[in-house]
């Protein structure tokens, strides 16, 4: 079975000629083998207990009500029709939609009090991903990149981003998905993994024609490459020449293709996650945390909208929030995510992973004129496993109606602050780095 | 809104779970501990029984004969994310929604039973937007379904087979979502869920025109899967007006309301057996999505399913021998029935 697509052609999986072709070219491309050996760059040190970062995007905005901060006693205009259950934790509630989560409460710890400084899905979105508004411009790096930035390049790109592309409304992409003002070099790298556990690397899709075999020849790559640089944008050619040469970096390292083929795992193991595309795109990301790649950002989806033409069924449930999180994403996500804890716990990759989940705001507590919810950025809701997290706590605590943190409102920089000091890079550093001056580590949660 | 003590996995509501002080933590604990040790041989079965016999229910309920059901039954291969199955052919095909491509739902039928040379197909070949939820009259002359027309938003479209007519009911402007409907078996009118201007979500009645609307329920809360009785005299549905989602009868002009369920714990999806002597219905009572079936008269609840994953979206066959629903198995949704004695 085909798990791995690339380009214009597939690499079985486990056995036939397509992949000892690929091993093969690997093994004759080293040219191509390290980015970072390549331009003579030092990997610093991973000092940090987070060896990877899986950054889970809940892309659309979850309500915090009706999921992790139910409000059982709140008026009805608030409460929703959910009935809430208790978890592993004394006095701590879960909505009834999340019961495999509230049964690992223990192993994880749960903010209440996010807040966010837009309300509006693409500038919220730059927020939850980078720590700062859109505007004024410049956009400031995403925290994958500046953690892509500090440990350079490796067998793999350092910052990978799973899903069907850049998050987005019907509108606009965000704008802080990447590096920002450090420029497009500083992108994430792309993958799109399907519902069956299908791997796609949409770069490589413009070396049409390229198979392994021609790999195998330097000089018909090059030329093949300078064929297609030529006819690229210039505006765009700095981007295209790094994310090409990551591409092809991937393409001939039996590391990165090995970590890519999810026909490597255990139909127990792909089970586990569920037959989604969000489901298996957490399952590639632990692979690659096994690899000790050190961003690895999951999307939801690529689309906010929950239920428009040609989305993909995000999280913004302005109508048919009460049929689709108990029909659909609920269910979706309380598999994946406890399969993704389970599966780090069990392979004794927690320790070396920190987890980070959420969306880029909550929902309205008052619940809307469509019986749904709409954008409230005030009070949400984040998720934190393993590497130098302290698990079984419950941060911040929100009023009555879930609508403004009572406690320890925790800004969007702390989220980066937090993620990126348990990676090692620390406040000196990103001082170094001009990022993130005024982020405070969520000290309660390590 | 009810609460209920659950910890997820077991069978049995923890009790002295909420609200203990952080000193009580201990005795929690050893008490979290000797009733794991109590639900030990329970938990056992539980993880046991995927494609078994169904279990009674919670303690409240009469125990249920074991062996008045077959074992289950897989009826698609595909694995996509699939809901609301309805017979149609007089129970010789089954036509439901499913993810057919990653932004899509797509209406698919399949012949029932499956003979091993059925492979489900496009009801719609041609359809470029999401489509869902279709639902038929009882001669499968006028059929309807719900097409994702806008950003947020969903209009009926009613399918007259006979006079070749097609029309549709737009919502209003702005995100605007009809969810959940269910022709009358005589083809007469379709009922549907939708909010009315002050949030409730109410239970509304729209003519085969598509022109004349008229609410159905004036309740508090959320009403939704409204589903008519083969007959057509009696709506079932499910409504959050007394806290959580419980399972409610009415007559078919919208009046007297039943609470038929008072279970903590959401119970949705509901729909009457053909002879309308019982409802079968997914919940998550026992900390899982399972199926439940209701017999109305008695108020006894009978568990259809108790597998560790979800089981949701039942319906019955014309001639109420066997339920089929949307099964999830390995992580895979499928088709799955069950013989009904």
């Amino acid at each position: 079975m085909s798990m791995l697509k690339i380009g214009d052609f597939k690499a079985n999986s486990c056995h036939g000629m397509s992949r000892r072709s690929f091993l093969t070219a690997s093994a004759t491309a080293p040219f191509w083998a390290s980015a970072a050996s390549a331009s003579g760059q030092v990997v610093p040190p991973r000092t940090g207990k987070a060896k990877s970062v899986i950054f889970v995007f809940l892309w659309g905005a979850p309500s915090h009500l009706d999921t992790f901060d139910p409000k059982p006693d709140a008026p009805a205009e608030f409460r929703g029709p959910f009935s809430t259950i208790g978890t592993r934790l004394p006095g701590i509630r879960f909505s009834e939609l999340v019961p495999r989560l509230a049964a690992r409460n223990d192993r994880f710890s749960l903010v209440r009090s996010n807040i966010s400084l837009d309300g509006g899905h693409p500038g919220a979105g730059t927020v939850a991903t980078t720590g700062y508004r859109e505007n004024p411009e410049p956009v400031q790096p995403s925290f994958g990149s500046i953690a892509a930035r500090h440990f350079g390049e490796d067998e793999f790109p350092p910052y990978l981003m799973l899903g069907k592309g850049v998050p987005r409304d019907v509108v606009r992409p965000i704008k802080g998905y990447g590096g920002g003002r450090w420029g497009k070099a500083h992108d994430p790298f792309m993958i799109d993994c399907d519902e069956s556990g299908k791997v796609n690397v949409p770069a490589l899709k413009v070396l049409k024609g390229l198979s392994p075999e021609r790999l195998q020849d330097r000089s018909s790559l090059t030329r093949a490459l300078e064929t297609i640089r030529k006819s690229v944008d210039d505006s765009r050619a700095e981007y295209w020449s790094t994310t090409q040469q990551k591409a092809v970096s991937l393409l001939t390292s039996p590391k990165a293709l090995e970590s890519l083929d999810l026909g490597r795992e255990s139909e127990k193991t792909r089970n586990a996650y569920g037959q989604t595309s969000f489901g298996q795109s957490l399952l590639l990301a632990r692979r690659l945390a096994e690899k000790e790649v050190p961003y690895i950002h999951v999307n939801w989806s690529e689309y906010v909208e929950a239920l428009t033409p040609n989305t993909d069924f995000g999280w913004d449930t302005h109508i048919h929030n009460f049929d689709l999180l108990p029909n659909r994403h609920c269910p979706i996500f309380d598999r994946a995510f406890s399969a993704l804890l389970d599966d780090l716990e069990e392979r004794g990759l927690l320790d070396s992973t920190l987890v980070c989940c959420m969306g880029e705001f909550g929902r309205t507590p008052r619940i809307n004129k469509r019986a749904a919810r709409d954008h409230w950025p005030q009070c949400f809701f984040s998720i934190w496993a393993g590497a130098g997290i302290k698990p079984g706590r419950v941060v911040g605590v929100s009023d009555r109606t879930a609508s403004q943190p009572v406690t320890d409102p925790v800004k969007p920089p702390a989220v980066g602050a937090t993620i990126l000091d348990q990676m090692g890079i620390n406040s000196i550093v990103r001082s170094e780095l001009d990022v993130l001056p005024d982020g405070e580590v969520i000290h309660d949660l390590v | 809104m009810t609460s209920f003590e659950m910890v997820p996995g077991m069978e049995k509501p923890l009790t002295l779970i909420c609200s203990q002080p952080a000193p009580a933590q201990a005795t929690y604990r050893f008490l979290v501990v000797c009733r794991l040790l109590v639900l030990l041989p329970a938990l056992f079965s539980m993880e046991t029984c995927e494609g078994g016999t169904p279990d009674e229910s919670s303690s409240n309920d009469v125990p249920a004969k074991k062996k008045n059901v077959g074992a289950e039954k897989r009826l698609t291969f595909d694995g996509h994310l699939k809901h609301d199955p309805v017979f149609v052919e007089s129970g010789k095909a089954i036509v439901y929604t499913s993810l057919e491509k990653f932004n899509q739902l797509c209406l698919m039928k399949v012949g029932f039973p499956v003979n091993g040379e059925t492979e489900p197909v496009r009801f719609h070949g041609a359809a470029s937007t999401s489509e869902l939820m279709a639902t038929f009259s009882k001669d499968d002359r006028v059929y309807a379904y719900l097409r994702n027309n806008g950003n947020l938003h969903f209009e009926i479209v009613l399918e007259d087979r006979g006079a070749g007519k097609s029309v549709s009911y737009n919502p209003g402007g702005g995100f605007a979502g009809v969810r959940n409907i269910s022709y009358a078996p005589d083809g007469t009118n379709v009922i549907f869920a939708f909010p009315n201007q002050n949030g409730p979500q109410q239970i509304q009645s729209l003519d085969r025109d598509g022109k004349t609307v008229s609410l159905l329920t004036d309740s508090n809360g959320v009403n939704v899967c409204p589903s008519y009785s083969r007959d057509g005299n009696q709506i079932v549905f499910s409504s959050s007006r007394d806290g959580d989602f419980d399972i409610f009868t009415m007559n078919s002009d919208g009046s007297n309301p039943v609470n038929v369920t008072q279970s903590p714990g959401m119970d949705t999806h509901p729909c009457f057996s053909p002879d309308r002597k019982k409802i079968a219905f997914t919940s998550i009572r026992k900390g899982n999505y399972d199926i439940y079936l209701l017999e109305i008269a008695s108020r006894k609840v009978q568990r259809l399913t108790s597998n560790p994953e979800v089981d949701d979206y039942p319906c019955w066959s014309p001639d109420g021998k066997t339920v089929v629903w949307v099964a999830e198995r390995n992580g895979k949704r499928d088709l799955y029935s069950r013989k009904i004695e």
